[in-house]
């Protein structure tokens, strides 16, 4: 690659500096602002946040580079099926409205810190909670390689090559590192905040700008309708299973990502918690859908790319936006600031949550009586030793390991009968609840990875993800353990 | 309307958002394909729907 493939100029990437630092200067404000040394301070904001950072902070969090890169990339392979996206994301919200309330108030009331917290709280077994716990980890390790790598070659691509792939996942990293261990979840709120107004902002800006520029909707049929009228056939019945499916992997898996749950318990109050559930609740519709749109626009503009040509499918609308000089560098900067904000806004949520797992629910198990000053240290510490070795595995793993790391809601969604269970069902007990995620698992992992090793065993049988039929496994083997435990012995 | 029967709506619509009865081929609707449109459409209602929900069901402590 060389400089006349850069997507920006100097001035360009100056700015893009620029903005990137001063997160850095965002990060020290937070850092002013702790009021305590405390766990609850450090991942938690202190419990304090407003309607206007808690909900920027969940949108820029649940809104990854995979939303601006991976989903347009989807709808040009899938066209108008990709539209489940849009159901994905809002089926997420719609699981928080089954267990945000209660848990937010037995948070408030208990003093949670991490999501097993809670399922200590609700079972009292500890290895119900280290395997939950074990489980959170393995799915945030997994968020946060892949959106490393995604770093890396975004760097590549806006500098041309001139900074090369692993330098700047190293400096990216390097900055969310900095701010994050400075102020904790305060930083990486108010970050947040910054980064998911540019995330809004430059995707409704480029939805607008397509849809004055090509004609919208109207364009990508008369286009597809020439080029690939396959995509305006219905889904059959195993596609629309698929369909089902992908609703359920949200429902269950993306509502309880750690980070989310951390964003539940920091609200200020239950009514700001309340609000800011309800306006996201919407931004399916103005996130997802705009990339949606964008991806079919790719497809009306380019078709016949392969798979690795229709990741690039914004860049290649914005590169013709450019070209006809529909955009200046001023949005090409804008888009190019958003995609790098909704990736460091994800990471720098998964690497504070990952930190507050590793240090409240395993080290503080083995030292209980260490200081809230001194866990808050320690903690800080595994921040930056998770970022090393994530920046390490990032930049030397090979492709085979990566399609491994794609089982990451497959992992999660396990752990949602402990949550949605536990919170409605007061005699339900810890041993059912465990094995039902052991074997949920096994069978969800298993599948999976016998699948990418190439084993003839397909990962969505009949339409179905694995991680789903693992949750069907799950909540079966619960529902006979509590049948069996019910049944008096004569 | 109770929790219960709201959440029970809201699942019963998430469930119809996939575009089950369309089969074989589609019509063009609003330059759209008709089960194409019916997805977006049933997106945008679930996603009111659980606006609606959150105000009307989620009772919130008044001494906040």
């Amino acid at each position: 690659m060389n400089n006349e493939t850069a997507l920006l100029g100097p001035g360009g990437i100056t700015f893009l500096c620029i903005y990137i630092l001063s997160l850095i200067l965002i990060g020290w404000l937070g850092k002013r602002a702790r009021k305590e040394d405390s766990l609850s301070d450090f991942y938690l904001a202190g419990r304090g946040m407003g309607l206007l950072v808690l909900f920027l902070t969940l949108y820029a969090t649940q809104y990854s580079g995979n939303t601006l890169v991976g989903f347009a990339g989807r709808a040009y392979r899938e066209g108008y099926q990709a539209l489940v996206l849009v159901t994905l994301l809002s089926s997420a919200v719609g699981a928080f409205i089954v267990y945000a309330p209660k848990l937010y108030r037995l948070s408030k009331k208990y003093n949670f810190i991490t999501p097993a917290d809670y399922i200590h709280f609700r079972f009292k077994n500890t290895k119900l909670t280290l395997f939950a716990a074990s489980l959170c980890l393995m799915a945030l390790a997994n968020y946060i390689l892949t959106n490393l790598k995604a770093i890396g070659y975004i760097v590549v691509s806006v500098t041309g090559g001139v900074i090369p792939f692993a330098y700047g996942i190293i400096a990216l990293s390097l900055v969310m590192v900095i701010y994050e261990t400075m102020g904790g979840m305060r930083s990486v709120a108010w970050t947040d905040s910054l980064q998911g107004i540019i995330l809004m902002f430059g995707v409704i800006t480029i939805f607008i700008t397509i849809q004055i520029e090509y004609g919208g909707f109207e364009f990508i049929y008369n286009a597809i309708q020439i080029s690939d009228p396959q995509k305006f056939i219905p889904p059959n019945l195993t596609q629309k299973l698929n369909w089902l499916s992908t609703i359920c992997l949200g429902f269950f898996g993306i509502s309880i990502y750690p980070h989310a749950i951390q964003r539940i318990y920091s609200a200020k109050s239950e009514s700001t918690l309340k609000k800011s559930i309800q306006i996201m609740a919407f931004m399916p519709i103005i996130t997802t859908l705009f990339m949606v749109v964008v991806g079919l626009t790719a497809l009306a503009l380019f078709p016949g790319l392969d798979r690795q040509g229709s990741e690039g499918a914004t860049l290649l609308v914005l590169k013709d936006l450019s070209q006809r000089g529909a955009i200046g560098t001023g949005m090409m900067v804008l888009f190019l600031s958003a995609t790098i904000a909704a990736i460091m806004s994800t990471v720098d949520s998964a690497l504070l949550s990952m930190s507050s797992i590793i240090t409240k629910d395993f080290y503080k198990r083995l030292k209980p009586t260490k200081s809230q000053a001194e866990l808050t240290r320690i903690g800080k510490i595994i921040s930056w030793t998770i970022m090393a070795f994530s920046v390490y595995l990032a930049i030397i793993l090979p492709q085979t390991i990566w399609r491994l790391l794609e089982i990451k809601l497959e992992l999660l969604i396990q752990i949602s009968p402990a949550i949605f269970l536990g919170l409605y069902y007061k005699k339900i007990k810890s041993s059912s609840i465990l094995w039902g995620m052991t074997f949920g698992t096994l069978f969800a992992v298993g599948t999976m990875v016998a699948n990418k090793l190439g084993v003839d065993i397909p990962a969505k049988p009949w339409g179905i993800h694995a991680g789903v039929w693992g949750l069907i496994i799950n909540l079966t083997i619960v529902f006979i353990l509590e049948k069996i435990k019910r049944t008096p012995i004569e | 309307m109770s929790i219960k029967k709201s959440l029970i709506i809201s699942w019963l619509v998430l469930f119809l958002t996939v575009p089950w009865w369309f089969n074989g081929g589609s019509n063009k609707w609003f330059n759209l394909p008709d089960w194409g449109l019916y997805a977006m459409i049933a997106a945008i209602v679930y996603s009111l729907l659980l606006a609606f929900i959150i105000q009307k069901v989620w009772k919130t402590p008044d001494n906040e």
